[in-house]
């Protein structure tokens, strides 16, 4: 818990693009229904004829709402390269505060940014291998295989066979990171952090795959704590707001907690 | 004792017998009183040969003339010609279907029925005198309607005899009828059929024999099948009726022979596919058979479950189920375009490995296609000119069945907190249409040019919902028992509905124009969508307007700050509402509060409140909000 102020900061700036959304969101649907009777219903739980009706007289506001979800995922992820260059200095050289983060986010983020663009080109690859053969081998799925489920079963083992690459590519990508702040040369911090993660793998392999294993089962809390909540009273808002922000926090904290994970083995 | 060692040693002694092994019938036996005319009764002995994709088979038919007329030609049913290439009707303007390359097809993958030989009882030879027919678009390379012309006339009242042959090839599965890879064969609508030869709407008698075309189904006289099907014996084969045996041939090993008798139906399906699994189970005087592929026997009890949900409700609220067994085929999914459609006695479903229970397309579809033997299968309207009386009664049950047994509000999925009832979806397969003025509904299936399900399955279902919320559930139950009760084993048409409705609510006293409502849902593309424009508390005045020509009474639903309410009468014939009160406090207006006119295309425009409840809209917001935060982790990790 020493880096949560970085936490904080991460969590925050991750919010306020929410609360973006979430504000565009609240227009769009206020401006189709907000003077309905039909809100009452709504207050009792999901009802699907209000949201049909809805979008079938008013079809741009999934794509509005869609486009500003977009735009906003893509400049956090860009932003997340900043992030995380501000918080993998603050582990790395054990360093807490948020003037320390941002030092290191202004002073690591363009090298980040090309770890990040050569991690990207990897994972592409890696998909292009895995998939491009099995959908062109795949053609009428129904008719390739004996059956659906011999079909799907395929898609699901691919699934995790990419994952589980993917996390490779991704221990990768953090510990080249990790040298990178060690030394400037990019080159040289991959092949540092390839030779690293070999040595280790075992042990690298399994933080990747708690980290991962972590966030799918805090999304399946989520949906199973949440589900339909109702909206009878102001409370029961509150309340889901602030169940879903716990989660946020409790996201990000995971990651973090995987990042010093990572960092320890490699100093070892 | 050991079981096994019982079998072996019945099997050889009735061996010894001189008998193949025979297996008990799966019917109950008292499934033998006549309960429909028995027009056209079929004895037919199949050949399979599984190889070829085809069938050698001998016909006797005994068909009654009781029309007034007397008839020189008899008109048969010849579908799977529909199949043949793409000059039939059927395809002649399709080149894919279903995701399927027809252009490319090899000469194998056709299917085609001919009739080889015809001979009536005094021993006349009719094959010469065949001829193909084509009563709808004259296109001669249609060979889906057969006109067999007579020696002998039938007089009024008599019965005729026919021995036939008939060779068939099943094509390539394209649309129900076909075979699929490892030896999956479903035979519908395979062999020829006599056409109905009935009185039209104006009173005239003669043949009602369409050609097979796209957006029509079947049509048929109801009557007797003994169906006897030879067919090698690594097949596991169903179908409708009773199996009455089934066992090997004598002299002739990997051959078996499978007898069905069935009574009053107005066709006879069957499947064969060496990989299925039989699951059954009986539920009041009913046998409930279903034969599932292996991937997908974690569905049985689904499939089980929705059977007896469909028979429960419907026994109540229709009538007694007619028939003592029901058999659910569940098609491989290499062949799903089989699947999805209804045969007496038997039902093809469609299901796909790893569908969540809290999914209830399998149900839905389940118990769609078993309410189709009550409306198709025993009021077996004409499904060419009239698909929305089975159709669009059918889905207004599957609503009904699905949302009694699951809940209005998430009978048909229910997840991540996104949920839907039955009848919404229904509904919504209406009101979301493009154009919901696209075309009437009361129209033969062949003058559509799209909109076909939203108009005959959802708008027919959406206004059959409707009217039950305006006359009650009770009267609408009176009424469809009363149709079922009278119509059973008949071809109605809408006059006949039309005329138990009008009896029923006038026994009733109901005040509600059946007439005009009906004119307006089947013979018009009039929609309807109340609008709650405006509250003017400076004058105490609500204004509202009927967007749509379709007329129908409503109320209006006041609601004042002192808590105070006052319900207004609004006038179908009115196209706007302008109201004012004394008062001069009015906080809400709402058109229609109970959702009677399920048929509106815009619930949520029917009120307007001074007073809005906005905390839905700050839940789903930060349901949004939080959902991005989600989306920017995942997305983010490898940044």
């Amino acid at each position: 818990m020493k880096h949560w102020k970085s936490i904080v900061l991460i969590y925050s700036l991750q919010l306020l693009l929410g609360i973006l959304v979430a504000i565009m969101a609240f227009q769009q649907l206020d401006g189709s229904i907000g003077d309905s009777l039909e809100l009452d219903r709504l207050a009792l739980g999901f009802d699907r004829s209000i949201f049909s009706d809805m979008i079938n007289r008013f079809p741009d506001i999934i794509s509005n709402i869609q486009s500003r979800f977009v735009v906003s995922a893509l400049m956090f992820m860009l932003l997340s390269i900043f992030l995380h260059a501000g918080l993998l200095g603050n582990i790395r050289k054990r360093e807490y505060s948020i003037s320390a983060f941002l030092r290191n986010a202004k002073k690591y983020f363009l090298k980040f940014l090309g770890v990040a663009s050569i991690s990207l080109l990897k994972t592409l690859f890696i998909l292009a291998i895995i998939w491009v053969p099995f959908i062109e081998y795949m053609g009428n799925p129904l008719e390739t295989f004996h059956s659906e489920k011999s079909f799907i079963l395929t898609v699901i083992s691919l699934l995790i066979l990419s994952a589980l690459l993917i996390i490779v590519i991704w221990l990768w990508s953090i510990l080249s990171r990790y040298y990178l702040i060690d030394e400037s040369r990019l080159i040289e911090a991959m092949k540092k952090a390839w030779k690293g993660l070999r040595l280790n793998f075992l042990r690298y392999y399994l933080v990747g795959i708690c980290l991962l294993i972590s966030h799918v089962l805090i999304t399946w809390l989520y949906t199973l704590v949440v589900d339909d909540w109702g909206a009878e009273i102001w409370y029961s808002i509150l309340g889901l707001i602030v169940i879903q922000q716990v989660f946020s926090i409790i996201r990000i904290w995971v990651r973090v907690f995987g990042f010093a994970a990572i960092d320890n083995v490699a100093k070892e | 004792m050991n079981k096994k060692w019982t079998i072996n040693t019945l099997l050889v002694f009735m061996t010894i017998m001189g008998m193949s092994t025979y297996v008990s019938a799966q019917c109950h036996t008292d499934y033998n009183k006549s309960q429909s005319p028995k027009i056209a009764n079929y004895d037919i002995e199949v050949d399979l040969d599984h190889n070829a994709k085809s069938a050698a088979c001998i016909q006797k038919l005994k068909w009654k003339n009781t029309s007034p007329d007397t008839l020189r030609e008899l008109r048969f049913y010849m579908y799977m010609n529909a199949f043949k290439d793409l000059k039939s009707t059927y395809l002649k303007n399709t080149r894919k279907m279903f995701g399927q390359d027809l252009k490319n097809r090899t000469e194998k993958e056709w299917g085609r029925i001919e009739v080889t030989q015809a001979i009536d009882k005094d021993g006349n030879d009719l094959t010469n005198k065949q001829k193909y027919i084509q009563p709808n678009d004259g296109n001669e390379l249609d060979e889906t309607v057969l006109s067999m012309p007579l020696v002998d006339p039938i007089l009024p009242g008599e019965e005729v005899e026919l021995d036939m042959t008939f060779n068939v090839k099943l094509p390539r599965t394209i649309v129900r009828s076909g075979y699929g890879p490892r030896d999956f064969f479903l035979f519908v609508h395979w062999f020829p059929q006599v056409c109905v030869y009935e009185q039209n709407q104006e009173g005239t008698w003669g043949w009602n024999s369409h050609q097979f075309m796209q957006g029509t189904e079947f049509f048929s006289d109801f009557g007797d099948y003994n169906v006897t099907i030879k067919a090698s014996d690594h097949l596991v084969i169903g179908g409708s009726g009773c199996k009455v045996t089934s066992g090997s041939v004598p002299g002739k090993s990997g051959e078996q022979v499978v007898t069905f008798k069935a009574h009053d139906l107005i066709d006879f399906g069957w499947v064969a596919y060496p990989e299925y699994e039989t699951y059954t189970s009986t539920y009041g005087n009913t046998d409930i058979e279903i034969l599932m592929v292996p991937e997908h026997c974690a569905f049985a009890d689904r499939y089980l479950k929705a059977i007896e949900q469909g028979l429960e409700y419907l026994e109540k609220h229709v009538g007694p189920y007619p028939y003592p067994k029901i058999t659910v085929v569940d098609p491989p999914t290499h062949t799903l375009n089989s699947g999805f459609m209804e045969y007496p006695m038997m039902i093809t479903c469609a299901t796909a490995y790893g569908i969540p229970r809290s999914v209830r397309s399998v149900e839905s579809l389940v118990i769609h296609e078993f309410a189709h033997m009550y409306f198709m299968g025993t009021l077996a309207s004409n499904e060419k000119e009239e698909a929305w009386l089975d159709e669009g009664f059918v889905t207004y049950f599957e609503d009904r069945i699905l949302d009694h047994y699951h809940g209005d509000q998430a009978s048909l999925f229910d997840v991540l907190g996104a949920r839907s009832g039955n009848a919404q979806q229904s509904r919504n397969e209406y009101v979301g249409m493009d154009n919901p003025n696209l075309g009437t509904i009361a129209r033969p299936g062949w003058e559509f040019d799209g909109g076909f399900k939203s108009l005959i399955y959802a708008k027919t279902a959406t206004a059959l919902h409707t009217m039950e919320r305006i006359v009650g559930q009770n009267m609408m139950d009176e009424i469809i028992k009363t149709y079922f009760d009278r119509h059973k084993f008949t071809h109605p048409k809408e006059a006949d509905l039309r005329s138990i409705i009008s009896e029923v609510l006038e026994e009733n006293e109901s005040e509600f124009d059946a007439d005009k409502y009906l004119d307006q849902v089947l013979h018009t593309t009039a929609s309807v969508d109340f609008k709650m424009i405006s509250i003017d508390n400076a004058t105490g005045t609500i204004k509202a307007i009927r967007d749509g020509d379709f007329e129908i009474d409503t109320e209006v639903l006041v609601t004042f700050s002192d808590g105070g309410k006052k319900t207004i009468r609004w006038d179908g014939d009115q196209k706007e509402l302008e109201y004012t009160f004394k008062a001069i406090d009015i906080v809400s207006a709402y058109i229609d509060p109970d959702q009677k006119i399920y048929l509106d295309l815009n619930l949520n425009n029917n009120s307007l409140t001074l007073d809005p409840n906005r905390k839905p809209l700050y839940k789903y917001a930060a349901k949004i909000g939080h959902w991005f935060q989600v989306v920017s982790q995942w997305t983010s990790f490898m940044m």
